[in-house]
C-alpha cells in the first residue's frame, strides 16, 4: 500500500511541477493586460505613397513593441462612427479638430485612440492621440527626414502619453 | 646658354602612400619634372627608366660616362621632358612663389548685424505658465532640466521675457516667430501651461492645455510640437523622461547624415501621475 500511495503522489506531483515551471517561465502577472489601441491611418489617398505606408507601418510597429494590441480602423468607417463627414475636415489639419467626445465612439472600450498622417516626401507627420485619462494630444513633426530612428523617437513621446491613465 | 631645367631638387615623399619617393625638379616655372617611384606618377617612373636607359647607351657608346657628363645631363633632361614632366596642377606645389596680393583697406562693416551663430548644445528653456506653477509641475520641470544637463546640454532657464511670452502665444497660434535673441541657441524649448478653468472648484468647465514646442533657430516654425488638452493641469509633464527624449533629439540632429544610433527598445511605460 505505501508503494501505491507514493506512486499516486508522484503522479500528481509531476504535472504540478510542470505547471509551476511553466508559470515561472512566462511573464504573466496578476492583473496584467496589454494596452488596447484603436489605430487609424489618416494619410490622404493622394499622399499615400510607398514611403508613407512604410512610415505608418514603422509607427504601428513602435506601438506594438510597447506591449499594445491594435484595433485597426479604416478611414471611411471611422468617420461614419464618429460623425465626421468626409470633406468637412479636409485641408491642412484633417483630423486634429476631432473632439474627445467624438472619438470616444471610436475607442470602443479601448485604452487609447491613435490617428496617423505621415508624409515623408513633405517631411511631416501628424498624430492625434486620446488616452485613458481623457486627454487629447496632437503631435506634429515638420522639416525632418523621417528615418526609422526619427519615427521611433517620435513614437516614444507618443506612447508615453498613450499609456497615461491606463489601468491594468 | 640658359639651363632649361634647374638642378634644385625637392624630395618628394608622400606619407600617405610611402612609395611616392623621388626627386622633383622645377623647370622654368612652367613644368614640374620628377623622378619618382610612384604608381600615381607613371610618367615619372618612365622618365627614370628612360633616363637610365639613355645614360647606359651613352656610356656604352663613349666608353666613359665622365667624359660625356654634359651629354648625359641633356639626355636626362630630354627624358624628363618626354616622360617625366607635366604642367603644374592646382594640387601640386607651385614652382614659382606667388607674391600675396597687397592688403586692401578693410571694407566698411555692414549696417545690419550678422546673424549670431548658434552655439552647439545650448538650449533656451522657456516656461510660460498661467499663474504660479504647481509644486508638482516645478518638480517635473526641475527633473527635465536635470536630465538635459546630465546630457551635457547647457540650459538657459532664465525667466521668460515679455517677447518670449508673446512668441509662445504665437507658436500656439501656429504663427511664425522671429526672435533674434534665440539665434544664439541651437535649440529653444517652449513649454506653456494653461490650467483648466474651474478646476480648483472641482468643476471641469474647460480643458487645460499644455504646449511643448521645439524650435531650432533661425527656423521660425517649430520642428516638433505637442498640443495637450487635459482635464488636469501638468499631467503630461514627464520630467526626466522628456528631458532624456529631448537630449536624444539633439543627438540625432548632431549625428544627422553621419550615423543614427539604433533606438533602444522600450518596454511598457506606466506613467505615474503626480497630483497636487
Amino acid at each position: 500500500m505505501p508503494c501505491r500511495k507514493n506512486s499516486v503522489v508522484n503522479a500528481l506531483a509531476v504535472p504540478l511541477i510542470g505547471v509551476l515551471i511553466l508559470g515561472i517561465g512566462t511573464d504573466s502577472l496578476a492583473g496584467y493586460r496589454p494596452l488596447e489601441v484603436s489605430f487609424a491611418n489618416m494619410t490622404p489617398d493622394a499622399a499615400s505613397t510607398e514611403a508613407s505606408k512604410k512610415c505608418v507601418q514603422t509607427i504601428r510597429d513602435r506601438v506594438v513593441s510597447d506591449d499594445a494590441h491594435l484595433k485597426n480602423w479604416m478611414e471611411t468607417p471611422l468617420r461614419a462612427a464618429i460623425g465626421a463627414e468626409r470633406g468637412t475636415d479636409a485641408g491642412e489639419r484633417p483630423f486634429s479638430s476631432w473632439t474627445v467626445e467624438q472619438l470616444a465612439k471610436a475607442m470602443d472600450q479601448q485604452d487609447a485612440f491613435l490617428a496617423v498622417d505621415c508624409r515623408p516626401e513633405e517631411k511631416r507627420v501628424t498624430v492625434l492621440l486620446v488616452n485613458s485619462a481623457g486627454a487629447k494630444v496632437h503631435f506634429r513633426l515638420r522639416g525632418e527626414e523621417l528615418s526609422r530612428a526619427r519615427l521611433i523617437w517620435f513614437g516614444d513621446e507618443m506612447m508615453r502619453n498613450a499609456w497615461e491613465g491606463f489601468v491594468p | 646658354m640658359p639651363v632649361p631645367y634647374s638642378v634644385k631638387g625637392t624630395l618628394v615623399y608622400d606619407l600617405e602612400t610611402t612609395v611616392d619617393v623621388g626627386v622633383q625638379f622645377s623647370a622654368t616655372g612652367r613644368r614640374n619634372c620628377y623622378i619618382a617611384f610612384s604608381p600615381r606618377r607613371p610618367k615619372g617612373y618612365c622618365g627614370l627608366l628612360l633616363f637610365v636607359g639613355l645614360e647606359t647607351l651613352g656610356a656604352m657608346a663613349s666608353g666613359s660616362a665622365i667624359k660625356n657628363g654634359l651629354c648625359f645631363f641633356w639626355m636626362g633632361a630630354v627624358s624628363f621632358g618626354l616622360a617625366g614632366c607635366e604642367k603644374p596642377s592646382e594640387e601640386k606645389e607651385p614652382a614659382v612663389k606667388v607674391t600675396p596680393p597687397p592688403v586692401q583697406a578693410p571694407l566698411p562693416e555692414p549696417k545690419q548685424s550678422a546673424p549670431v551663430k548658434a552655439k552647439e548644445n545650448t538650449l533656451r528653456f522657456v516656461v510660460v505658465a498661467a499663474g504660479e506653477p504647481l509644486a508638482s509641475e516645478k518638480a517635473q520641470l526641475a527633473d527635465l532640466r536635470a536630465a538635459l544637463e546630465k546630457a551635457k546640454i547647457k540650459v538657459d532657464a532664465a525667466p521668460a521675457s515679455a517677447d518670449e511670452k508673446q512668441a509662445a502665444l504665437d507658436l500656439a497660434a501656429e504663427k511664425m516667430v522671429d526672435m533674434e535673441p534665440w539665434n544664439q541657441f541651437e535649440t529653444v524649448v517652449v513649454l506653456e501651461l494653461v490650467a483648466p478653468e474651474g478646476s480648483e472648484k472641482g468643476k471641469r468647465v474647460s480643458r487645460g492645455r499644455g504646449h511643448l514646442f521645439i524650435v531650432h533657430p533661425p527656423e521660425k516654425e517649430p520642428t516638433f510640437s505637442t498640443i495637450y488638452e487635459t482635464p488636469e493641469r501638468g499631467a503630461w509633464l514627464h520630467g526626466s523622461k522628456v528631458g532624456t527624449w529631448l537630449a536624444t533629439h539633439l543627438r540625432y540632429r548632431k549625428d544627422q547624415g553621419v550615423s543614427e544610433p539604433a533606438p533602444e527598445k522600450q518596454g511598457p511605460v506606466l506613467v505615474e501621475k503626480e497630483r497636487e
